[in-house]
């Protein structure tokens, strides 16, 4: 029974699975390759001064100390991005293995060996390629060996900059809470280490007694990456770029695709975060972006009307646990005060003050309580929210949110009115990763309340739009919070509470000024475009 | 042959080797003796230019050794450094074809001359395609002596070569390339600390100390007839006359004024001319009829070494 699922569901995704372990082989070998092409004879070469050779191997670790994610984030304005982005990284995170233990192995010959054989008349070519280098081998095997494996682990962040990889599956599969999908890039993943560092090994035990094959060897590879790094990317056709979520969800990409009847698009598969910047730089011409962004029109960008209503909008609530309200029975009618308090309006003026006029979240927070809970009259002492000290105060109640400007601006809200106006004092925990994540909090009492999605809740936890009629539910709005604010009490002991009256949706947005889309307004225009 | 002219290397202000002036003959068994520290190795390794003289100049055959190409000097002369400097990922015979190859000969080629070196070397078949740390200790010398013999070099230059054996290997070993056919007329130049060594091994024997040459000679020649103190003192140890008895060879008694008398040695107890007094006097064992003879042929030798006037030495400034 159990072999017949996973088999039906490796078989489901058997053609990605395929392609993006292909892509992060080469990811891995195109790295690893390129290491070892430019850092053995870097080390080669600085080996006989020292000065040189600790000033390398002390800049390469000074690169390994840099988080994988930022090493990413600063290839992209020089790779641009995609694979040479993420190769990028991962060649500097290989460099430091490779040079140091080049470095360590040829200084470790034995001296009596390299004198016997200077001594019987090997001239220094002859002594490197006999001699030195078939002995500081093994040494040198290991540090490839090590970042073998370190980069297969760090290429699955690849993803996030449109680089493709084993780390799709497990971004989209934290992105809509399946373990099944994090299971499909994380496992292959490991296989694959364990795989690359056995055939390193075999490799070495080849490779030992014939040096003049490696001379062979590396020279074929350092040709073969030439050209791959090199190998032109076609840029003329159309290309897309959509964050993890929207190509999994059930009412995203595919949806999109049905209602529009478009044909299946290039696209790329990267960071909500990165969006703007590639469609800027021409990495992509579509973007899928958030509606509450405020950054379209500053960045010479617009969006694509969604005539036919495609795209799912949500509506956003809090999601609290009813032990909150058992604890602090006052938290209900000041969190209840929230419902409607923010329309889409409002909330994109928030965004706006942070992202255009670079204000603080705190900032732009306090200036919208201040008038609001005049207007609703509730006695809200700015004083009182300021002179808190939370490193002082042990927190009453947690606050989590997800990573967005919206997000990060909502959480200060509720900090800040609970603190202005109770005597509680709230903490907030703004970053949380996706929805599994916050989910989880919230159940483990780590977090008490955070701002949610109602889609996203229910495609993540319920597993909405898996058929027909759960489609249908997730596309009414009204029907869904009621719904869920049953099913969130009944089997969760939860409390999907007022909204808050604003709504998140997917938008497509483009370049102002790309030809291409001139005389393209909406979806369906541009679907036009994509049948021709 | 092989001629140091006014050799002097400076290690920065250090001075290792100071004006040695040394002329090794062609078939000679040259020993460089010495404490440890005095520049024997430094010496040999000038000779095939691992290390640049500060002044003077090596002659080789007959022309300056530094207008040669030392890669190319050095594949002429061969060379065994202490436990063998054997290329341990290589097989034996890879190893012994290394110079072979570097002087670009077939594998025909490298085979047929194996052939002759396995006999007078006694390597095994067995070993070739093993790799050196197979072997014993003794095992890896005779096939670093394979590798700097192959392409028959002008010289060997050995440096402690028998100094990483334990003692009964290592006497074993000694005498065994002594008597080598294929070494007989070779000119090696050996270094090492050790007197017995010296003795058994040199034709002559060049004792050094703090960069200098003292004395050059026959090991007889050092020990009865010692040119200056140091020399003297060097060889007064307890084990001296053990090593009178290594450093005297039955033909030498032969040689003396009385050879006449003396009873011929090597036709009694079956051992070449070449052996030394320590050699016969074990190969006696307990027979002091004839040991007390050939201790009597002996104490005369000494005798007449030590009143012979004191040869002119043309190559000792």
């Amino acid at each position: 029974m159990i072999p017949d699922t996973l088999r039906a569901f490796v078989g489901m995704h058997r053609n990605e699975l395929v392609t993006r372990t292909l892509e992060h082989v080469e990811l891995v070998s195109l790295s690893l390759l390129a290491a070892v092409a430019i850092g053995m004879p870097l080390a080669v070469a600085l080996r006989r001064s020292r000065p040189l050779s600790t000033g390398f191997v002390g800049m390469a670790s000074v690169v390994q100390t840099v988080p994988s994610l930022a090493l990413l984030s600063l290839m992209l304005p020089l790779f641009g991005l995609g694979r040479n982005s993420a190769v990028a990284a991962l060649f500097l995170y290989a460099l430091l293995p490779v040079i140091r233990n080049t470095l360590v192995g040829l200084e470790g010959v034995p001296l009596n060996i390299v004198d016997s054989a200077r001594g019987i008349g090997m001239n220094r070519v002859q002594l490197f390629w006999a001699v030195e280098l078939p002995l500081a081998l093994p040494t040198i095997f290991a540090g490839l060996r090590t970042a073998a494996v370190i980069n297969v682990g760090v290429a699955t962040l690849s993803a996030l900059v449109g680089a493709g990889g084993l780390g799709v599956f497990i971004f989209r599969g934290v992105a809509n809470n399946q373990p099944q999908i994090i299971l499909l890039g994380a496992l292959p993943a490991a296989l694959l280490a364990l795989t690359i560092d056995s055939l390193l090994a075999l490799a070495e035990r080849t490779l030992l007694r014939h040096t003049w094959r490696v001379a062979a060897i590396s020279a074929v590879i350092l040709s073969g990456v030439l050209f791959a790094v090199w190998r032109p990317v076609p840029s003329t056709e159309i290309t897309f770029g959509f964050p993890s979520g929207f190509i999994q969800r059930p009412d995203g990409y595919e949806a999109w695709r049905t209602q529009y009847e478009i044909p299946a698009v290039r696209y790329t598969e990267l960071d909500m975060s990165l969006l703007y910047n590639s469609l800027r730089t021409g990495d992509i011409d579509v973007a899928c972006g958030s509606a509450l962004d405020s950054r379209v029109e500053s960045l010479g960008l617009r969006v694509i009307a969604d005539d036919r209503h495609s795209f799912p909008s949500y509506e956003a609530a809090l999601l609290a646990r009813e032990q909150l309200f058992q604890r602090i029975p006052a938290m209900r009618p000041l969190l209840d005060k929230l419902g409607g308090a923010l329309s889409t309006e409002t909330m994109r003026k928030l965004v706006r003050r942070v992202e255009q006029d670079g204000l603080t979240n705190e900032a732009v927070s306090r200036e919208f309580l201040r008038e609001w809970t005049k207007s609703v009259g509730i006695d809200w002492q700015e004083r009182r929210a300021l002179a808190k000290r939370p490193e002082l105060d042990a927190p009453d109640i947690i606050i989590g949110t997800k990573s967005a400007t919206s997000q990060y601006i909502l959480g200060r809200i509720i900090e800040q009115l609970i603190d202005g106006a109770t005597g509680w004092n709230a903490q907030l925990k703004s970053g949380l990763g996706s929805t599994a994540i916050c989910f989880e909090s919230l159940q483990r009492g780590d977090i008490d309340l955070y701002p949610e999605f109602n889609g996203m809740l229910a495609v993540a936890i319920f597993q909405l739009g898996s058929d027909t009629t759960s489609m249908d539910r997730l596309r009414n709005g009204a029907d869904l919070n009621s719904w869920l604010k049953h099913e969130l009490g009944q089997q969760h002991h939860l409390e999907w509470m007022p909204t808050f009256g604003f709504s998140n949706a997917y938008t497509l947005i483009v370049r102002a000024d790309d030809p291409r889309f001139e005389n393209v307004q909406t979806m369906s225009q541009l679907a036009e475009l994509l049948r021709r | 042959m092989i001629e140091l002219r006014d050799l002097r290397k400076d290690f920065g202000a250090k001075t290792v080797i100071n004006g040695v002036n040394l002329r090794v003959r062609p078939g000679e068994k040259l020993v460089l003796l010495g404490p440890s520290g005095c520049g024997k190795t430094t010496l040999l390794r000038m000779i095939n230019r691992l290390l640049e003289p500060t002044s003077g100049s090596v002659w080789f055959e007959g022309t300056d050794a530094g207008k040669y190409d030392p890669v190319l000097l050095r594949r002429k002369l061969g060379y065994v450094v202490q436990d063998g400097g054997l290329l341990p990922h290589r097989t034996v015979r890879e190893n012994i074809f290394t110079v072979p190859r570097l002087l670009g000969w077939s594998t025909q080629q490298c085979e047929d001359r194996l052939f002759v070196i396995k006999a007078i070397l006694w390597l095994f078949d067995s070993w070739f395609e093993m790799f050196p740390h197979e072997l014993s200790g003794g095992q890896r010398q005779r096939v670093a002596l394979a590798r700097a013999l192959i392409a028959d070099p002008a010289a060997l230059l050995m440096d402690e070569p028998f100094s990483g054996l334990d003692p009964m290997t290592r006497q074993l070993i000694r005498r065994e390339v002594r008597g080598l056919w294929a070494l007989r007329d070779k000119t090696i130049i050996m270094v090492t600390h050790d007197i017995s060594e010296a003795f058994e091994f040199g034709d002559r024997v060049a004792l050094m100390s703090s960069g200098t040459i003292q004395q050059v000679g026959t090991p007889s020649e050092l020990l009865f007839r010692p040119r200056n103190e140091f020399v003297q003192n060097f060889f007064n140890q307890t084990e001296r006359i053990h090593h009178e008895w290594q450093a005297v060879r039955l033909m030498d008694l032969e040689l003396g004024p009385a050879a006449e008398k003396s009873p011929r040695f090597d036709a009694k107890i079956d051992l070449p001319a070449t052996a030394t007094i320590a050699e016969a006097l074990a190969a006696m064992g307990g027979d002091t009829k004839r040991s007390s003879a050939l201790l009597e042929a002996f104490q005369k030798h000494k005798v007449h070494v030590r009143a012979a006037a004191p040869e002119q030495d043309p190559q000792q400034s």
